[in-house]
Formats: C-alpha cells, sequence, structure tokens
C-alpha cells in the first residue's frame, strides 16, 4: 500500500552529502500516509524519470501522489508534508505542486519559471503560493491522475529532452534546447484535468531547497540578503498587525494597523500571493484577520476549512471580520425587484445568513461570536480563544 | 479591568458600524456593555456584548450612571455609540491611571475628516466650555497632560471614586454632565488626564438631531445654566480662567 511514490532518478553509487540522508529522513510523510521509494541508478535523467512513472502507474497499490526528489537537492524539514496538503487542498486541474531550488551557477537563480525563453522569475516573496508555468523536477508532487491524462491525451514519453532542430509553425528551422522538465511542464499544460481545465502547475516558495554541487561541495540557493527573502511588508512590534485575506487591488488605510495584503492575484501586487484558504504565514501571528467579499467565493464544504485556517494565523484573543453579501436582503429585494435576482445567483458558492454566519464561526472554534447587517453586508466578527 | 459603557438611542446600525464593529476589532476591553436608552425596536441582547435595556428614555447622565452600576470593571471607560476607538487605545489610557490620584482620564477624539475635535476642554471668560485646538492637524498633540475637563465622548473613569460621588449628575437631555464629573474629580481633590495617545474617531451629536422638540443650542444654554448654578461659588482660578482667557463667540452670542 503506497499513497506516495517518493521517485529518486539516477542515483549514483557515489554517496551523497551528508544533508541529503538527512531530507530522507525529515520529508514527514503526512500521518497515517504511506509511501515507496523507487530509485533508479545512473541512466540519462529523462529515461529514469519516465521509468519512475511507468512503475507509478503500474502500482497496484494505486499511489495518488508521485513525488519526484533529486539526489542533490536539500528539502527543509517537513515540506514533503506542505506539498502534499497544498495538492490535497486543491482543485483538481493543480496537477503538481513545487518548491524552489537554484541553479549551480554564479549566481544561483531560481528554477521557476513563467513564460518559454524569459528566464527565471523573481517577482515573489518567500512564502508566496503562485501558479508558475515550469520549474526544475528535483522536488515537485505530481497528481498520478495527471500523470495517467498525459499519457491518454497526449501520449509517452512524459520526459524528453530535446535538442534538436524543428520546424516551427512559420516552418522556419527553430533550434530547441528543452530539458526533460520543461518538455513535462509543457506537456502537462496541454492537457485537460478531469474538471475540464489544463493542468497547472503552483510553487509553493516557503519551500526553499538548496541545490549541492558535489565537485565543489557547493550549496546553492535563496541568499537571506535577496528581496526573495524578505518579507513584502514586516510585521509591526507598535501596531496590530491585521492581515488583509483577498484584498483585490485596494489598499485602504486602517489607521492604528500595519495591514498584510494577501491576494491570490499576484496582479494586484499584495504583500503575499496566496490563496485565501492557504495562507503562507504562521501560526499565531496577526491580531486581526480582515476579509471583504471573499468567502462567500468558497463551497459550503469549504467554509469551515476556510475559516479555521484564518484562526490559525491569528494570536490567541485575536479577532476575525469578514464581510459577506446579506444573502437575505439580496432575496429581499429580488421579490421587489425580480431583475435583480440574478445578482443572487452570481454572488458566489456560498450564502450567508447570521444565523449561519454564527454556525459557521463556531464550527471553526471561534468564540464571541457576533454578527449584524447593514446595507446589503452581512459583517462576521469572532475571537480565537486563548 | 476595563468596562466600556456605550449609551445608545435608536440609530442601531450607526452603533453596530461605527462603534461596536471597531471597538470589537481593536478589543482592548474586557466587558462592553450597552445601555439601549428606550429605543422604539429594542436592540437585539444575543451578542457577545451585555445589553442593558430602559424601556423608559433617562437622560445622557442616567444612562451612564445605569451601566456604571452593571460594569465589573475597576476603569469605566463611556464610549458615544458614534464614536471608532483605534486600536491600542486602551494602553495610554491605562499608563495615565498608573498615577493612583487620577480619578479620570480623556483621549484624542479626532473629527471624520481626521482634525481634532478634542484634546481637552477649557473654559472662556464667562465660564462657559470650549473645546480648544478645534479643528487642528492632530499629530503634535502627544502624551499624558493635565486637562480641566475632557469630553464624555470617550472617558475612562475609576470606578470607586465614580460610585463615590454619585456617578453623573443628571443634566436633562445630555451636555455638560462630563464637564460636571471633571469639576467634581477637582473638587474632591483627584487629578483629571488625557492620554494624546489613546485616540477615537468621533461623528458627534448622532443622537441629537432626534430631538426635534428641542433645539441643540437651547439645550446646550439651558443645561450650561445648571453648570453655573452647581459651580457659581467656586472662583475664576479653579476654572483656570486668567487675565488672558477670550471671550468665546457663545458668551458674546448669549450676552453674558
Amino acid at each position: 500500500m503506497a499513497d506516495c511514490i517518493i521517485g529518486i532518478p539516477t542515483f549514483t553509487d557515489a554517496p551523497p552529502c551528508i544533508e541529503f540522508d538527512m531530507t530522507l529522513t525529515s520529508l514527514a510523510m503526512p500521518i497515517n500516509f504511506s509511501n515507496q521509494y523507487h530509485i533508479v541508478r545512473d541512466k540519462v535523467i529523462d529515461v529514469a524519470r519516465n521509468e519512475i512513472v511507468e512503475a507509478t502507474l503500474a502500482n497496484d497499490t494505486g499511489p495518488r501522489f508521485l513525488f519526484f526528489l533529486d539526489n542533490d537537492v536539500i528539502m527543509p524539514p517537513n515540506s514533503l508534508r506542505q506539498l502534499i496538503h497544498r495538492l490535497e487542498n486543491s482543485p483538481p486541474d493543480v496537477g503538481a505542486v513545487t518548491g524552489v531550488y537554484y541553479s549551480k551557477s554564479e549566481p544561483g537563480e531560481p528554477l521557476i519559471f513563467m513564460e518559454r525563453g524569459r528566464g527565471s522569475h523573481y517577482d515573489w516573496r518567500a512564502g508566496d503560493y503562485i501558479k508558475i508555468w515550469a520549474a526544475g523536477c528535483g522536488l515537485v508532487v505530481i497528481r498520478t491522475q495527471c500523470l495517467r491524462d498525459m499519457e491518454l491525451q497526449k501520449g509517452r514519453p512524459w520526459f524528453d529532452i530535446d535538442y534538436g532542430l524543428h520546424k516551427n509553425e512559420k516552418g522556419a528551422l527553430e533550434a530547441r534546447s528543452i530539458t526533460e522538465d520543461l518538455y513535462f511542464y509543457d506537456k502537462m499544460a496541454h492537457t485537460f484535468a478531469p474538471n475540464g481545465k489544463p493542468y497547472s502547475l503552483w510553487c509553493d516558495t516557503g519551500i526553499q531547497a538548496q541545490h549541492y554541487e558535489r565537485h565543489s561541495k557547493r550549496f546553492f540557493g535563496l541568499q537571506p540578503e535577496e528581496p526573495q527573502a524578505q518579507r513584502r511588508r514586516p510585521l509591526s512590534d507598535k501596531n496590530r498587525n491585521m492581515l488583509w485575506v483577498g484584498c483585490g487591488p485596494r489598499k485602504d488605510h486602517f489607521p492604528g494597523y500595519n495591514v498584510v495584503r494577501t491576494d491570490a492575484v499576484e496582479g494586484f501586487k499584495p504583500d503575499i500571493v496566496a490563496p485565501g484558504d492557504m495562507l503562507p504565514v504562521n501560526d499565531c501571528e496577526y491580531d486581526v484577520v480582515y476579509s471583504s467579499h471573499l468567502l462567500h467565493s468558497f463551497a459550503p464544504g469549504d467554509v469551515t476549512r476556510v475559516l479555521a485556517e484564518w484562526k490559525r494565523v491569528l494570536k490567541p484573543g485575536g479577532r476575525v471580520h469578514i464581510k459577506v453579501p446579506d444573502i437575505k436582503a439580496a432575496l429581499d429585494n429580488s421579490k421587489e425587484d425580480p431583475s435583480t435576482a440574478v445578482s443572487v445567483l452570481y454572488v458566489g458558492k456560498s450564502g450567508f445568513d447570521e444565523n449561519l454566519a454564527k454556525s459557521y464561526l463556531a464550527s471553526a472554534g471561534y468564540v464571541k461570536v457576533w454578527t449584524y447587517t447593514t446595507q446589503g453586508e452581512l459583517n462576521m466578527f469572532g475571537t480565537r480563544g486563548e | 479591568m476595563i468596562s466600556v459603557i456605550i449609551p445608545h438611542y435608536e440609530l442601531h446600525d450607526m452603533l453596530f458600524r461605527a462603534c461596536l464593529d471597531p471597538l470589537y476589532v481593536a478589543g482592548g476591553s474586557d466587558e462592553v456593555i450597552i445601555v439601549d436608552n428606550g429605543s422604539k425596536d429594542a436592540l437585539n441582547a444575543d451578542t457577545p456584548f451585555k445589553t442593558i435595556r430602559s424601556d423608559s428614555r433617562l437622560s445622557f447622565a442616567g444612562a451612564c450612571n445605569l451601566g456604571a452600576k452593571n460594569a465589573t470593571g475597576d476603569i469605566l471607560v463611556f464610549l458615544n455609540n458614534d464614536c471608532q476607538v483605534i486600536p491600542g487605545w486602551e494602553d495610554g489610557i491605562l499608563k495615565a491611571f498608573k498615577d493612583k490620584n487620577t480619578a479620570i482620564v480623556g483621549a484624542k477624539i479626532l473629527d471624520m475628516q481626521g482634525r481634532i475635535q478634542h484634546v481637552g476642554v477649557e473654559f472662556g471668560k464667562k465660564r462657559v466650555p470650549y473645546h480648544e485646538h478645534l479643528g487642528e492637524e492632530p499629530d503634535k498633540y502627544k502624551g499624558i497632560k493635565d486637562a480641566i475637563a475632557v469630553t464624555g465622548a470617550f472617558m475612562a473613569i475609576r470606578k470607586d471614586w465614580f460610585d463615590s460621588v454619585g456617578g453623573f449628575h443628571d443634566y436633562p437631555g445630555g451636555n455638560y454632565e462630563d464637564v460636571d464629573l471633571c469639576l467634581k474629580a477637582k473638587d474632591t481633590g483627584r487629578e483629571v488626564k488625557i492620554s494624546l495617545d489613546s485616540t477615537a474617531y468621533h461623528l458627534g451629536g448622532a443622537s441629537y438631531g432626534l430631538h426635534p422638540e428641542e433645539h441643540t443650542e437651547l439645550l446646550i444654554r439651558r443645561n450650561w445654566e445648571i453648570l453655573n448654578a452647581r459651580w457659581k461659588d467656586k472662583p475664576d482660578s479653579f476654572f483656570n480662567i486668567k487675565k488672558s482667557t477670550p471671550l468665546l463667540q457663545r458668551e458674546e452670542a448669549w450676552g453674558l
């Protein structure tokens, strides 16, 4: 029985560094989760990776995930648990989630890419959870469903190295230098998930790995003085810290608060790029979590989980303030003016009235729960217990 | 332990949005008591706040005293229902109360444009109280200062002293019970302070407009007569009135 296959390609007999052994012992699978190793020795990288994929799909215990780990990638402890947590809580079209490691060059460059031919992507801060085009395959968790769909829709192989000359769409010859990882992610992006959307790759930049160069015995990775290692907005020790989840393009001023803005959309230039239900934020860091017109975009079955995630980042005694559309007021309006009824349908995935809001807050473990409605809005308040 | 007491009449939506919403998020108190002072539609009591209902309409002083009776804290903070506290407000208040002789602590109150509405009350030449530095930029006012009187829009009081003087004196309709209490503090040898690091925004006079039967200016005039009569035996120095103290526009208009 295996829930996750840990695939290590091209393992050479030369022992890697002690740090890699420590990586293996500190992967920290989720509890009640089993894994099997599949190690391939001394083969070309694309051949080795394909062999691991084949073995994963042929494994009759039905593993749900394949974790590729290169034997020169030194992961922070508990990273595998975090990557699997990300995938388990993402929609099915998120085919794979990776951490960050750097090229073995001087200076090292992050192996995350937004577009072919554009070089490394730097517009992030450690802790962001962002959608990317491609990355290395040194520490990536892939859904086996995604691998299966790739084979069905695009055919084998999953990995290929393509250094040849090809005719492009205009008929001109073009030299390619596609490594096996870029080949894979590109093929994945052209494969459709069960929910009808193309598969996407996400990157949890909170997982910063070291890349070990065995000849010079050097480690390449994010340096503490680099801007990517800095918080976009540091926590204040003078003012109360407020985490604004789902800020959108707004930059409202909240007198007396140090506001850290988060949104899943990078274009809004938030302080932290992350979906509202998976905040790359430590436990017990904030005095206040504020969110306006986001919670109702989660499905009813997810609301309690989202509220619990927001409670997690609150200090004991910290408070949450949530605004959602007042579904009762919207319904009443639509009775008066049926032409507005359609807006009720499009407010999101979940509807709230005061009683429902209170029961959601209570089931997520908040105390001193309070709600009120005003001008078509429902305000929800809760406190994290001491 | 801090008990916040909010006298309230009628405008539930304003109470929620302008006062309770920011107060809940900012925290800082151990108990919030709303005195529902005869609103036609009673306030929903199913909240994390203590709600005390008076079916008949009491004066502002009466509502405050009723709230105080039900408070368990040793510091009472009277807060208007159109007053929005800024987080950290309690720090400045508690700091000022470290001086055991301090009975009352006021706060820096800003109008909705963020300008000074109140950094302490002074008296004009004819003993009519007024807010000094009205409309100024707020940033230069910092720290803890002595005051003759402070506004009741946001006023912290030591409960044992408050009880010993019988609470607020009843001024019908409201106004000047706050100044009166501050004069009581001085009269009993206690200090009135203002903590300029405790801040709130104040809409101001939100409930006054609900009494069309009495013009606000007439009400102020009538209640000033009560104040003046109660304290007429005190010398000018008691009110910090000096030779340089100006004659206020209002004092001129009232023909004092």
